[in-house]
């Protein structure tokens, strides 16, 4: 009587304890797709940027520093989230992105101040475009990123409750990192497409 | 996820809705058979004694009728949010025109991955200056969005993010499953009443017993209260929604003011007596928008909350409401100022150049780099190998100033002319690395694809909004008229460009009354002028000539004569002939089509060029009067240029 009871028991927690396994695994899964789709916005913008900086060029004769800022940034994040891409639990890999992104922010916020200066850039139909698609590509990877922070918590809380968290340590589930929306006084400024 | 759980209640609610659908139904056909039992009772004098099958008749056919109506509305409306759309008058967004339509398309496309929907396809209600809004569609795969002209001018960018975002919560919530429903069931309901009312009105015939009349009123009475049952469950359930779609606008937009800010500017137009909408066909769907209108039912029957307390949710206090002015450019931040975006003509580019060769030291705008790599450019990618394969890139592109100078520039006829100086001031002081590239592209196509080329653009041009079609036209008059003259391929090109671009067929199609051969005679005889003039131009014997082909004409057609005398060749002049010719029969106009194809390519013309351009304008008339091309014809265009359908 006791073994039955016992074995009922055990057979109870065995299922549990898949269930739990197998919703860890589906939230983690969602995690890694929010992220790819952060990663989608971003090349959105690396593309951008080349084509904002070629337009500006024929204007900005003297402020090749600038420009030149913005497109080694740009380098430096795109490289920043490939690293990120191929190994997303890697330590630091998504901070190191953050900080990119924070810089590549600050470079471009630096360059639309310049653009201030230069009426008939501001006047460019191009550029024109150009700062409504980088608002909007602002936009997109705010958003993206506030989606990857709901999944992110979802997968923490699900992750850190009784009795998920027996399963999770078993199976090493860790709790993964929200992105910061500000990970610097630089990012704090981003720029400003305001014409 | 708190969605998933929304989306379970939306799906009881409309559980539960269709059960009460289904009891209004069987009260209707209740109250139907107690009225007709009076009236039998009336007619007969006996209280008990019915035919056979009396009550069952009456109710099998009642249910019929109202389920059969549900049903028939409810398959229209199966054909997807797109169709509704389209009921009301909206124009997709396909290639957003102006600065504009480029911010809704990035807004929508935002508030996607916000949502974590698919992108929607998008309509734009140019007439509507309210602001208004719905989301239409039976699954989330086929769901459209749909804007008034007036919120994307008077709202600003975060507060159209706040209506998209209003929109989405529909989508994302099962709402629009619900609202179609609802659409497709109070219409059969309603269907009772109307009928009830036909009978009631229709007194005039001789046999019509008195009992009809009586009938059509129990009809209209019983119908009335089907009905009123019906608005009363659209409204309840939709009062709802309308709260959940607002909270849910704030927690993906995460701010108040967005979708906060546009219902302020809503009750400012409220205020100022702005109707929300106009289409005739918006009661339908007056539980779908965003607001419904100024005379929305208050109380029970109302589909939407009142604005102000909608407002007093989203602020947590009573606000007051914004000016709705049109947003103009100097406050429009952060996007670029929309309306600097469309105000770019001639003078506006004559005065940009005019900055340019101010600068001292300053490189002229059409530097070296710009002009030997104008690939390079994000918005034009790597040239294509093919002629063909550059239209097919410009017209998958999103870009919308690409559109007006890719279509104008199959008016310029060559390098120097005066009408490539025209263009070139339209569209190159400002872009012209690009612009210039756009030019030589259509000048590479082969003769025999240029007509085809320009046809396809001008089929992307008609889903421009109307502001830009306008300006679009006006430009082409301009190149066209810059040498002062008017070729023949520039007819053709500008009776072309005026007919697709003013959709003047749509008017047309509604004409009732078609007209014979000889009502066009005239018609026929002015063009058939034209075609004689421009197949032989330059030459002597036109006169004779003329006679000739009229006589031709006449013999092909069976008519008495052509000694109509005819009033020139001025534009004005045949652009009346085409449009008279496109009321002609329907059964009768490929046969003038093919008579004239007949002469026109039967003996072979001077040269090669003008066989082409003789080609050209028959296959332009085709497409102006509205018939397909005679074999001959589309034998001399390559394959796949056949004659653009209409939509």
């Amino acid at each position: 009587m006791a073994i039955t009871t016992l074995l009922v028991l055990l057979v109870v927690a065995l299922l549990l304890g898949i269930a739990i396994y197998n919703k860890l695994t589906r939230l983690r899964n969602a995690i890694a797709n929010a992220f790819a789709q952060i990663d989608v916005q971003l090349k959105r913008r690396y593309d951008l940027i080349p084509n904002l900086v070629e337009t500006a060029r024929k204007y900005l004769q003297h402020e090749r520093e600038t420009l030149e800022a913005v497109v080694a940034a740009r380098n430096q994040a795109q490289a920043a989230a490939g690293k990120a891409r191929a190994d997303l639990a890697g330590a630091g890999n998504v901070a190191a992105l953050g900080a990119a992104e924070a810089a590549l922010g600050g470079a471009l916020g630096k360059l639309m101040l310049v653009v201030e200066a230069y009426p008939e850039l501001k006047a460019d139909r191009n550029m024109r475009e150009f700062a409504e698609e980088l608002t909007s590509t602002e936009n997109r990877v705010g958003f993206a990123r506030q989606a990857y922070n709901d999944s992110v918590l979802e997968y923490n809380d699900a992750a850190m409750q009784f009795p998920a968290n027996l399963v999770a340590r078993l199976f090493s589930f860790h709790a993964a990192a929200t992105l910061q929306s500000t990970q610097s006084a630089a990012e704090r400024n981003a720029p400003a497409v305001r014409f | 996820m708190r969605f998933r759980q929304h989306q379970n209640q939306a799906r009881a609610a409309t559980r539960r809705l269709l059960l009460l659908f289904l009891l209004t139904v069987l009260l209707t056909v209740l109250a139907v058979n107690l009225v007709l039992a009076l009236l039998w009772s009336l007619q007969t004098g006996n209280l008990l004694a019915y035919p056979r099958w009396f009550f069952e008749t009456n109710s099998v056919l009642c249910a019929v009728f109202i389920l059969g109506g549900s049903w028939i509305e409810t398959v229209q409306l199966r054909r997807g949010g797109a169709h509704v759309a389209q009921m009301v008058g909206a124009r997709e967004l396909l290639v957003p025109g102006d600065g504009y339509e480029q911010r809704l398309r990035n807004v929508v496309e935002e508030m996607a991955i916000a949502s974590g929907l698919k992108t929607p396809r998008m309509f734009v209600l140019d007439r509507d200056q309210g602001i208004n809004a719905f989301a239409a569609g039976w699954e989330q795969n086929d769901s459209v969005v749909a804007v008034t002209r007036g919120a994307l001018e008077r709202l600003n960018r975060d507060e159209l993010q706040g209506v998209v975002a209003h929109e989405f919560s529909h989508i994302l919530h099962g709402d629009m499953r619900l609202n179609m429903r609802l659409i497709g069931h109070v219409w059969g309901l309603q269907l009772l009443f109307l009928l009830g009312r036909d009978l009631f009105g229709a007194t005039d015939a001789r046999d019509r017993r008195t009992a009809f009349v009586f009938m059509g009123l129990g009809l209209m009475v019983v119908g009335s209260i089907g009905w009123l049952a019906g608005r009363l469950l659209k409204a309840a359930v939709s009062r709802q929604r309308e709260f959940l779609a607002d909270a849910a606008a704030v927690q993906f937009t995460r701010q108040p003011h967005g979708i906060g800010g546009a219902l302020r500017k809503i009750a400012d137009q409220r205020a100022h007596g702005h109707a929300a909408m106009r289409s005739t066909r918006a009661e339908v769907i007056s539980h779908m928008l965003l607001a419904s209108d100024i005379f929305a039912r208050v109380g029970a029957l109302a589909t939407h909350p009142p604005l102000a307390e909608r407002i007093r949710r989203i602020y947590g206090r009573p606000m007051a409401s914004l000016s709705s002015v049109i947003v103009p450019a100097e406050v429009q931040a952060p996007p670029p100022a929309p309306d600097m975006l469309m105000a770019f003509d001639g003078a506006d580019a004559a005065a940009e150049g005019e900055v340019e060769m101010a600068r001292p030291g300053s490189p002229p705008v059409i530097d070296a780099e710009a002009t030997a790599e104008p690939n390079e450019s994000w918005a034009a990618p790597a040239a294509p190998s093919s002629p063909a394969d550059w239209l097919e890139d410009l017209l998958s592109i999103a870009w919308p100033h690409d559109l007006a100078p890719a279509t104008l520039a199959f008016l310029v006829p060559g390098e120097g002319s005066p009408e490539h100086r025209a263009w070139c001031a339209l569209f190159a002081p400002s872009d012209s690395g690009r612009a210039r590239h756009l030019l030589a592209q259509a000048w590479s196509l082969p003769a025999s694809r240029h007509q085809a080329a320009f046809e396809r653009l001008l089929t992307r041009c008609v889903s421009l909004p109307p502001s830009e079609r306008v300006q679009l036209r006006r430009h082409a008059h301009q190149i066209v008229r810059a040498d002062g003259r008017l070729g023949f391929a520039e007819i053709w090109h500008c009776l072309l460009l005026d007919h697709m671009l003013e959709q003047r067929h749509e008017s047309v199609l509604r004409e009732t009354h078609y007209l014979t051969l000889q009502d066009c005679a005239s018609a026929i005889v002015t063009l058939t002028d034209l075609l004689v003039t421009q197949r032989r131009v330059g030459q002597a014997d036109l006169a004779s000539l003329r006679k000739r082909w009229r006589g031709e004409m006449a013999i092909a057609l069976e008519l008495e004569s052509f000694e109509t005398a005819v009033a020139g060749l001025a534009l004005p002049v045949v652009e009346r002939a085409t449009q008279r010719l496109a009321r002609l029969s329907w059964m009768l106009r490929p046969r003038v089509m093919k008579a004239w194809c007949a002469m026109a390519l039967r003996d072979e013309p001077p040269n090669l060029q003008s066989a082409q351009s003789i080609a050209d304008a028959l296959r332009a008339l085709c497409i102006l009067v509205d018939t397909p091309m005679p074999p001959q014809l589309q034998a001399r265009y390559p394959q796949q240029d056949g004659l653009p359908g209409r939509s």
